[in-house]
This record gives structure tokens, C-alpha cells and sequence, in this order.
């Protein structure tokens, strides 16, 4: 079952300059449409891997940027995902 | 996975639709034309007195009605709205203008191309043109502002219009325009078209698809998500339409089309750039109307206003091309967006160093 996460962000406009800001660092991410059993709207999220997201939260966070959301999206196959919303500490945006 | 077959698939019962309505009455090129299909309804309601481009089409109704069911069965309608509707308002105006500059909609683009119509060929780069400019806005920071949670009666609205046309359109009353000839007077039978209105709707809505997205995304991330659902409509459409005779290649003769390439590439520059900015091609407008958000309804709402500010005054296309008047449009409309996109540039960074509430 493979699990990766998710950030989102309130305007696309946050979601360009995330990967601005982490591109060239060591992290693997990659942006992607916020998938669709996260939300129906048409968005642009950061993909990562689960154990990187609280430090790649702060680093967007410590650059100004406004994020949304955080998910844990688990895919099995063709079945529907499973999404776990993350309610992360120090969070302002919440 | 599963995100990626459903929009293959959405995309592929998408061209199957335009194929099947064409064989079953309506115009060449047009199963499915989200902008052409507008105009009619302006025309039927009045708005506009072109008379061959006159009808209630139940494509429009369905696909509103479609996203609306689902988006309730799924809890997925809110209503929300708030977003500079004005600005909305006039983005719609604009992405119809480009659309009857050019004779469609970024849908009809792909079906005309998977007739053979190769002025669709020249009509794509410009529309990736006109995405590519917005996404230039969009990394400097263009926003048109978060929208608000509004009460129901907002949401609602959508559905409640469509659902007025499609009595309107059942019942006939006298005050309804009807074409007699010309392509508002070719129409598939009604089962047909409302449900494949319905049907798209469904797909569209648990889907995302967006002929507008498609190209944004590969542009902005070099994700081809929504592209896959883009290529599909493409490929079944053609497919089709090789198997029914229905591909007829050339740029000369085509159906509802000019040869004016010139026009045909700007009037689609104007429909992707005017689309980035609204955040969605005109079926996603009809989508996310709805899903209860009235700022697409808006959208809509001024798509259904250029069409008749396009016919009222003679600028919009036809097969004998683009009138002096409409090329002036075209490039005045192109001109609006960069002024709408400069304009609206780091709003939320001003926002947010001034805050209005303490004022108050």
C-alpha cells in the first residue's frame, strides 16, 4: 500500500513559489493537481514523502508562504484512497 | 492510479458523446460546444436575434444539473462566492469573445481537430499562447481573491436556471426563439442531448476535467494529469470519427469554421488566457456552477452577455470569416486581459498588509 503526503495551498500563485523555494534542496516533492479525494477543487499540491512534511512546512512557512492543508493519502490499487487530514503543531494557518 | 483511469475515461466517453450526438442531428464538429451551445441559449431566450444560433441546448442544462446531482449525492456543493464577480463577469464576456472569433470553445477545438479541420490546428497554438500568458500572471502572484461560504440560495441558483430552461425548452412557450435553419436548428433528440449533458456532468464533476488546466498544468509543473483527459477526448473523438466517415481533412469547407488563421490563433489566445484567469475553461464554469459556486455562474452568466454582444453587433465569426469590427474585438479583448491580469496582481499581498477590518 503505497502512502505519500500532501500540502495544499489557497492560490496557485502559493503553490509555484513552494517549489521555487524548495527547489535544489535535498527533498523529493513534486507538484501535482490536489488529488481528487482530497478535494474537488482544481489546486495544485505538493507531493512528498510522509516523514519530510513537518520540515518542509516550516521551511514554506519560514519563507511566508500561505499552505492550506496537509494530508496522508494511502492508494490501494484501483480502490478508493484513503485521505487522513494532518493537524500539524505550530500550525498558523489554522 | 485510479485518479488517472477515471479521467482517460471521463475524456474518452467525452469524444464517444460528440460523435454519437453529430450522427444523431447535431451540427458538424459540435457533439459537444460549451460556448457555441451558450450562445444558443442566449439566442433562444432573446438576447441576441442571430436567427440561425437559437436554442435551448440541453447539453448546457444537463451538465449544470449533472455536477449539481452528484456534487449533493458526494456532499460536495457549497455555496460559495464573493470572488471579484465583477472581474468574473467581464473574464466570461472575454473567453466568448475569443470563442466566436474563433467558432468554438476549447472542447469544440479538439472535436474540429478530430474532424480533420486543420484551422483547429492553427487555432491550439494560440490557445496555449493565451494559457501561457496567464500563467505568467499567475507566478506573479495573480489572484481574484478567496471566495466566501454564502447562504443556499446562491448555490442553488444555478440549478434553479437550468432547470427553468429545461422547462422552457419542453414547453415552448412563444417568447422562446427556435431556429429554423442554420446549426441552432440541428440538434440530436432531446433524451440524447440532455443525457449526454447529464452524463458529462457526472464525469466532469468527479473528475476535474478542464481543457484549460490541461495545458496550465503541463506549463506551470509539466503535469500531464489533466492533459491524459484532454488527449482522450482527442483520440476516441477521432477514432470515431474515422469509423463514421466524419473525418474530412482540409482547411477549406469546413463546417461552422473560417480559414482566417490569423483570427482563428487570436481568438483562442483570448478564450486560454481569459480561462487561466477564471480558473477554468467554460465547461469547468458549468461544473463548478454546478457545485454551488455562483462567481462560475457569473462566469456563465457573462459568457451568455459577450454572446450577445458579439452577434447584436456583427463581430462574431462566420464561414465567411472575421469582420473588421470583430478583429478590432479580438485584439481589444486581448489588450482587457493584460490590463485585468496586471491589475489584479499581488492583491493578496496588499491585503495582507493592510487590513481593512481595523479601519472600520
Amino acid at each position: 500500500m503505497a502512502s505519500s503526503c500532501y500540502i495544499t495551498f489557497p492560490s496557485t500563485f502559493f503553490a509555484i513559489r513552494a517549489e521555487s523555494v524548495l527547489k535544489g534542496q535535498s527533498y523529493f516533492f513534486k507538484m501535482v493537481p490536489v488529488p481528487r479525494s482530497i478535494s474537488s477543487s482544481c489546486g495544485t499540491a505538493l507531493r512528498c514523502e510522509c516523514e519530510d512534511i513537518t520540515t518542509l512546512k516550516d521551511r514554506l512557512l519560514q519563507s511566508d508562504l500561505e499552505l492550506e492543508g496537509f494530508y496522508r493519502l494511502e492508494e490501494k490499487g484501483l480502490k478508493k484512497p484513503v485521505v487522513t487530514e494532518l493537524y500539524l503543531d505550530d500550525q498558523e494557518t489554522r | 492510479m485510479r485518479d488517472r483511469l477515471s479521467i482517460i475515461f471521463a475524456g474518452a466517453v467525452v469524444g464517444l458523446l460528440a460523435v454519437i450526438l453529430v450522427l444523431q442531428g447535431n451540427p458538424a464538429n459540435m457533439g459537444f460546444c460549451v460556448a457555441c451551445f451558450i450562445r444558443d441559449i442566449a439566442g433562444g431566450l432573446g438576447l441576441h436575434r442571430a436567427g440561425v444560433v437559437q436554442f435551448l441546448r440541453p447539453e448546457i442544462i444537463g451538465l449544470v444539473l449533472g455536477a449539481f446531482v452528484t456534487a449533493l449525492y458526494v456532499r460536495e456543493f457549497k455555496s460559495t462566492g464573493g470572488s471579484s464577480p465583477l472581474m468574473r463577469f467581464l473574464l466570461g464576456m472575454l473567453m466568448m469573445t475569443g470563442a466566436l472569433i474563433f467558432l468554438g470553445c476549447p472542447l469544440r477545438m479538439i472535436l474540429r481537430l478530430a474532424g480533420g479541420d486543420w484551422n483547429a490546428l492553427v487555432a491550439l497554438p494560440g490557445y496555449v499562447l493565451g494559457v501561457w500568458f496567464g500563467t505568467l500572471f499567475l507566478k506573479k502572484g495573480f489572484t481574484l481573491g478567496r471566495s466566501q461560504v454564502q447562504t443556499a440560495v446562491n448555490g442553488y441558483a444555478g440549478p434553479f436556471i437550468a432547470a427553468v430552461l429545461l422547462i422552457l425548452l419542453v414547453t415552448a412557450p412563444a417568447f422562446i426563439f427556435f431556429s429554423e435553419e442554420g446549426p441552432g436548428s440541428m440538434a440530436a433528440p432531446l433524451f440524447l442531448t440532455l443525457g449526454a449533458g447529464l452524463l458529462v456532468g457526472i464525469l466532469a464533476q468527479r473528475t476535474r476535467l478542464c481543457t484549460m488546466g490541461a495545458i496550465r498544468d503541463l506549463i506551470l509543473f509539466k503535469d500531464y494529469h489533466l492533459f491524459l483527459g484532454f488527449a482522450a477526448i482527442f483520440v476516441v473523438a477521432l477514432v470515431g470519427n474515422l469509423f463514421t466517415g466524419q473525418f474530412i481533412p482540409g482547411f477549406e469547407d469546413q463546417p461552422v469554421a473560417h480559414v482566417s488563421s490569423l483570427w482563428n490563433f487570436l481568438g483562442m489566445t483570448v478564450v486560454g488566457f481569459a480561462a487561466v484567469l477564471a480558473g477554468g475553461c467554460p465547461m469547468r464554469q458549468l461544473i463548478l456552477t454546478g457545485e454551488g459556486q455562483s462567481d462560475a455562474l457569473l462566469t456563465v452568466f457573462g459568457m451568455g452577455t459577450g454572446a450577445a454582444f458579439m452577434h447584436n453587433f456583427g463581430l462574431a465569426g462566420s464561414p465567411a470569416g472575421v469582420s473588421p469590427a470583430g478583429q478590432w474585438i479580438a485584439i481589444i479583448s486581448l489588450a482587457l486581459l493584460f490590463i485585468i491580469g496586471i491589475s489584479n496582481v499581488n492583491l493578496h499581498r496588499k491585503a495582507k498588509t493592510k487590513d481593512y477590518s481595523k479601519a472600520s
